[in-house]
Formats: structure tokens, C-alpha cells, sequence
């Protein structure tokens, strides 16, 4: 089996096939703490792409509740128990973070691709399963507890006994991640999956495929789904006509615009673009590209279970509340740094962060326009430990790829509310 | 019936406090802060709001904003990249 390079995991790994070298790699950062599952996004796409028959129980985009939500239900569960029978002595992380070769550290354990070298199915390239229907139907359902549907004591199968915490952790919103070493595209016995030389975004070839659902076994990420009324699988496209930029209406000048759910989402959790990738296959260095500031620059962004091995392009600003272990399990060995960054961003996090879920147009940079001091104000970090954050008046300016400004966004000065009780104004 | 997850530790009142300050910090205020909290239709955090009471959760939104003022920013859009859309706002 061929050897790729992963620098998620800070090594080579084996996988089927020679490394794609795409020219720009579709990817996207969301930030989770501000996620409040509104499913818009969920909707947007449903209406889009998958409102047909055949389509009941597919979800491109879905958002689900952790720790116990899952689509289809118990995914990552599975995959991370799988994942732990091959990797018996853990599925760890090692040796010191080279922010630029190894920013996590190096992975220790077999990625999917490598467990199924040593599986037992000698013609499986990819350790998975495949959901049954009842995991595939009702996304969503009794995700907010432990305990399944609420019964009451003494009822037929209720217990009101089941270990249960009091709310959720957060919401993880999810879509194909169009990974660089894709799970659905090592898997195909048809080669009817392929990656876009130009935008790196992952589609089944309607024509080639037969159906053998070997792709939705193989995705880890259960992106891949099949349909019974065409007897073929189908999956997220990316939106490519509006990565394209090929929407006449809203983008006239053929600027590349976000994908529906992207640009749909309410609580601006979003921010999606095209990432310059080198003829080696490596991320660009385009320190003024806003995905890349936060993914690679400031490692604020972690990818989804980096332990798989597909080299996901969705990456996550982890939730500041939730127990870092269960956040370590998925997003990586960067979840501290990350979140005591996000805790008390500096003037440029500040800015860029602001750019999420501004302009349907895709951001291909920023620049900063600083301005002065406007006010400091006090942070309690997550140890405890009180920090300053300073804020300044700049401006953050977006561009499109034509380099026309997309967006124009100027911090102001905080204002304060004085507490009623402590208004003193005697004139 | 299938036992598919066990008890973690978390401590809503640190999630509470986090996601006030997350809307807080993107200009939101008082009131919309609690339409968040208060309606069913946000099920996590509505049930924060029960979990807590109402009057604690706008204790706590009124307790964040005092601290961290509210931030404000001027957002200008370009529609098509054409036409300057000024949309100043403090949400």
C-alpha cells in the first residue's frame, strides 16, 4: 500500500492510493460555542439537495447533540471501538508539537487504513461498518438524555434509575468533511469516487456506481449514504455550482460563493473557503488566508477524529465548557491551546473571527485596519486564572477571489449598562 | 431498551455562563440574550432556564454584560461587490 503523508497526524501513512494534489482544497472552520442548533443549516441543505424520494432519511448536514447524539446513531461510538480493538495499547498521541510539520503531535496508533491492512476481510481497504436502517432513521431522537424516550417509573422498559447528566454538552455540526485521503474513495470497488483536481471536493460518479455501498461502510464520518429508489449512493457535492461561482443572480462577476448551508446559518458559526494548496500536496503558506490563520497559523481549529486517518477538511473551534478529555478523544491533542485562545483572543483573533458567516461570498483574505484602544475587559480563563483582553477599534476587511472587498467589519467601543443599584448620578 | 451513553462530568453552570458570554461577545443584548434562554424552541438553552430558574439565568446575563460591556460593530456588506450596503449595527 502506498505511503501518503498526514500532517494531522504528523506522519506518513498507508493508504490505497498515491496522494491527490488538488489545487485548492475546499475546507471550513465552525465554532462550536456559538452553535445553538437552530438546524437551519440542516434545512437549507435538505431543501436544497435532498428533498426527493429515496432522500427521506438523508441528512448532508445534520447537527446533533453530544455526548449522545449521533447520525446515524452511536457513529463515532462504533468507530472509536473499532479503533480501539486495533489499537489495543491506546490511540495515542505522541512527542512535542513542530507547529509546522507536527502541530498535533505525531498519532501513534493505526489509522482506519491501517487497521484494515491487518483486518480480517482480506478485500476490505477500510475498517468499517455499515448502519442498519433503524440507525439511519430519526436523527436526532432522545439525544438531550441518556435514558432513551422519558417513561415514567414502572412503566413497561422505563427506569427512571439510568445514569443521566442534566443537559447536553454541545451541538456538533456535521457534513462531509471531503477529506484529502478519503474512506469512501480508498473503499470503491468501482472507482466511481473521485476527488476534484480543482477544488478538492469528494463526488460519486452517478454513472459508475452500482450500489455496493462499500463507500458508506468505509466513510468513518457516515457521509456517504445510499438510495433505494435509484440504487445508487449519493453524498454532499459541496455545493460546487456556487463554489463555482456560476449562480448568476447572486454572483454575477462568478466570485466563488459559500456553500447553502454555510451561508444559511444564523448564529455565524461558519466560515468556509478554498485553501491554496502547493504542488506537494501541503497547505500553502497564505498567511492572510482566514482558514488558514485559524487552522494552521493559530491552531485554533482542530479537524474531526484526526485519529481516522482521512486527513478531514471540516475543522472545529472546540466548546470551552465541556470535559477536555472527551474533547481530546475528538478533536486531537490541540483542544487546551485552542480553547485558551478562544477564551481571550488577541486583536487579530478578535477581527477574524468576526468574519464567520459575514458575506456569502467566499473570504480568500483579510486584512487589518488596526485603530486605538477602545477598552480592556476582564476574562476569567478556564483555570481560573483572570487574563485582560484588550480591544481595539480596527477594522477587518474581507476580499473575495476576484479581490473585491466582500465585507467591512469595525470593533467598536464596548458599551456598559450600569447595574441600577449602582447608577450614582447626583446632578 | 439499549444503554447507549453513561453519566460525564459537566457542570452547567459553567456552560451557562459561557454561552452568555459568547452572545454577549457578539454584541448581543439583555433582552435578546433571554429570548435565547426563554423560548422552547432553543432546547439547550431553554433548558438551562430550567434548570436554573429564569431569574438566575438573567442574573447571570446582566452580571456578564456589566463586566464585559457589549461589543459593538459596524458591519458594512458589499451586495455583488457593487454596491456599498452600510449596515451599521449593535445588536
Amino acid at each position: 500500500m502506498p505511503k501518503v503523508p498526514n500532517w494531522q497526524l504528523g506522519r506518513e501513512m498507508a493508504y490505497p492510493y498515491e496522494a491527490g494534489r488538488p489545487e485548492w482544497q475546499f475546507a471550513f472552520a465552525f465554532n462550536i460555542n456559538r452553535c445553538i442548533a437552530c438546524q437551519t443549516c440542516t434545512m437549507a441543505c435538505k431543501s436544497t439537495w435532498t428533498f426527493s424520494k429515496g432522500q427521506e432519511h438523508m441528512w448532508w448536514n445534520n447537527v446533533e447533540t453530544k455526548p449522545y447524539g449521533g447520525y446515524p446513531h452511536n457513529w463515532d461510538i462504533k468507530l472509536l471501538s473499532m479503533l480501539d480493538k486495533a489499537n489495543p495499547e491506546g490511540q495515542a498521541w505522541e512527542g512535542g508539537a513542530d507547529p509546522k510539520e507536527k502541530p498535533y503531535g505525531t498519532f501513534g496508533g493505526k489509522t482506519i487504513f491501517e487497521a484494515a491492512s491487518e483486518g480480517t476481510e482480506q478485500s476490505q481497504r477500510v475498517m468499517g461498518y455499515l448502519p442498519t436502517d433503524e440507525e439511519w432513521q430519526s436523527p436526532n431522537i432522545y439525544e438531550e438524555t441518556a435514558a432513551g424516550a422519558p417513561m415514567q417509573e414502572g412503566e413497561w422498559g422505563g427506569s427512571t434509575q439510568l445514569p443521566e447528566h442534566k443537559v447536553w454538552f454541545y451541538y456538533l455540526q456535521r457534513l462531509c468533511n471531503h477529506c484529502t485521503y478519503p474512506g469512501c474513495l480508498a473503499a470503491c470497488p468501482r472507482q466511481a469516487i473521485y476527488k476534484r483536481p480543482e477544488d478538492g471536493i469528494v463526488l460519486i460518479d452517478q454513472k459508475r456506481c452500482r450500489g455496493y455501498r462499500k463507500c458508506v461502510e468505509a466513510c468513518p464520518y457516515k457521509k456517504a449514504m445510499y438510495r433505494p429508489s435509484t440504487r445508487v449512493s449519493e453524498k454532499c457535492i459541496a455545493c460546487y455550482p456556487r463554489i463555482e461561482g456560476k449562480d448568476p443572480h447572486i454572483s454575477p462577476d462568478g466570485a466563488p460563493l459559500e456553500t447553502r448551508c454555510m451561508s444559511a446559518c444564523v448564529g455565524k458559526i461558519r466560515l468556509q473557503g478554498l485553501v491554496k494548496k502547493t504542488k506537494d500536496g501541503e497547505w500553502d503558506n497564505v498567511p492572510d488566508n482566514p482558514l488558514h490563520f485559524l487552522i494552521r497559523d493559530r491552531r485554533i481549529a482542530l479537524p474531526l477524529y484526526p485519529q481516522f486517518g482521512t486527513e478531514p477538511n471540516g475543522y472545529y473551534i472546540p466548546p470551552r465548557w465541556a470535559p477536555r478529555d472527551y474533547l481530546e478523544q475528538m478533536f486531537g491533542p490541540g483542544v487546551e491551546a485552542a480553547i485558551e485562545q478562544y477564551c481571550c483572543p488577541d486583536r487579530e483573533l478578535l477581527a477574524v473571527l468576526q468574519l464567520f458567516r459575514v458575506s456569502q461570498r467566499i473570504i480568500f483574505k483579510f486584512e487589518i485596519e488596526k485603530g486605538p484602544k477602545v477598552a480592556e475587559v476582564p476574562v476569567t480563563m478556564p483555570s481560573g486564572k483572570e487574563k485582560t483582553q484588550t480591544i481595539y477599534n480596527d477594522t477587518v476587511i474581507g476580499y473575495d477571489k476576484l479581490g473585491k472587498v466582500a465585507a467591512k467589519i469595525t470593533i467598536e467601543e464596548p458599551t456598559f449598562e450600569r447595574d441600577s443599584e449602582h447608577h450614582v448620578n447626583s446632578i | 431498551m439499549e444503554l447507549n451513553a453513561a453519566p460525564v462530568d459537566g457542570d452547567p453552570a459553567v456552560m451557562l455562563d459561557c454561552v452568555i458570554e459568547e452572545y454577549v461577545r457578539q454584541g448581543w443584548g439583555e433582552a435578546e440574550v433571554m429570548r435565547l434562554f426563554t423560548s422552547p424552541g432553543y432546547r439547550a438553552t431553554h433548558e438551562l432556564t430550567q434548570l436554573f430558574g429564569e431569574e438566575h439565568v438573567r442574573q447571570r446575563v446582566q452580571a456578564t454584560s456589566h463586566r464585559m460591556g457589549t461589543l459593538r460593530f459596524k458591519v458594512t456588506y458589499y451586495e455583488n461587490c457593487q454596491d456599498e450596503h452600510d449596515d451599521s449595527f449593535s445588536v
